[in-house]
């Protein structure tokens, strides 16, 4: 009778001692995972402290881009905006060859051109930056960046095509000209300043480079340096913040 | 080392102390059983 007492007293003892150890064991395993699960998360905050840095320095980058390009696009539609007016001289039949002394210029006015390059570092680097990560697409900033690029530069690269274009085919027609020596070593002759003056040929070609450059590629410059000023104020505001 | 190195290092160490503290538990328990069983002998 003691020797079975004995053993139920035995047994209870043994299965307190496992149902223990398995209690501990199983906190143990819930230690582990919270030790994981916390690691993630610290791995986690450092990707997204790190792609924020990342994405300040690149906004930076966009920044300096935009700068460059607001100077210059003031630059070259200030040129533009000249050229206009001397166009219209030449369209508006103003320039006479009695006359032709006020605007010396107007003899250069199809053959001249100010190309505007957009600046492209930061922009490539943030569709780079953009095709990495997914949480980035869903800021408008960097949203409107991109489109104002995917719009304008294409645009703006075909504009100075076409004007070069256009240039260089007027170089080459003034060139079959007798007085096309004396044009570009700045002398002037009555043949050459009749053509300039009064020629049809001459008004025609005016039109249409001041088509492509002042009403084209002007506004085009101008409707950019617009967006581009608006988006450096929300990149100012955005790098203040943090 | 990138992030996934670093989880993968973290886990390795985690679960490695696991098994130590799993298995020493066990001895532990096994020679806490031995002993109770002896002492009413002695």
């Amino acid at each position: 009778m003691l020797k079975i007492f004995r053993k139920v007293r035995h047994n209870m003892i043994k299965n307190r001692k496992v149902t223990s150890y398995l209690l501990y064991a199983i906190g143990e395993i819930v230690l582990v995972m919270i030790g994981i699960l916390l690691a993630l998360q610290v791995n986690n905050w450092n990707e997204n402290r790190k792609q924020k840095s990342e994405l300040n320095n690149i906004l930076n980058s966009v920044k300096y881009d935009l700068e460059t390009d607001t100077l210059v696009a003031s630059q070259v539609a200030r040129i533009y905006d000249t050229l206009q007016v001397k166009s219209n001289l030449i369209i508006n039949k103003q320039l006479k060859k009695e006359n032709y002394k006020d605007c010396l210029a107007c003899v250069s006015l199809t053959t001249f051109y100010s190309p505007f390059n957009i600046q492209t570092k930061g922009y490539e680097l943030l569709k780079t930056v953009t095709s990495q990560t997914v949480s980035n697409q869903r800021d408008s900033l960097i949203t409107d960046i991109i489109q104002v690029y995917d719009l304008y530069k294409p645009i703006i690269v075909k504009n100075n095509e076409r004007l070069e274009n256009e240039v260089m085919k007027n170089l080459n027609e003034l060139k079959e000209y007798p007085w096309f020596v004396d044009l570009s070593l700045g002398r002037f002759n009555d043949e050459m300043v009749e053509y300039f003056t009064e020629s049809e040929d001459y008004r025609k070609r005016v039109a249409l480079h001041n088509m492509l450059a002042s009403n084209n590629h002007l506004a085009m410059i101008k409707n950019y340096k617009a967006q581009a000023t608006e988006i450096l104020k929300r990149i100012g505001e955005r790098l203040n913040k943090e | 080392m990138d992030g996934f190195n670093i989880i993968m290092v973290i886990a390795i160490i985690l679960f490695a102390r696991l098994g130590v503290r799993l298995v020493t538990g066990y001895i532990k328990m096994k020679k806490e059983t031995k002993e109770e069983n002896k002492e009413p002998d002695a």
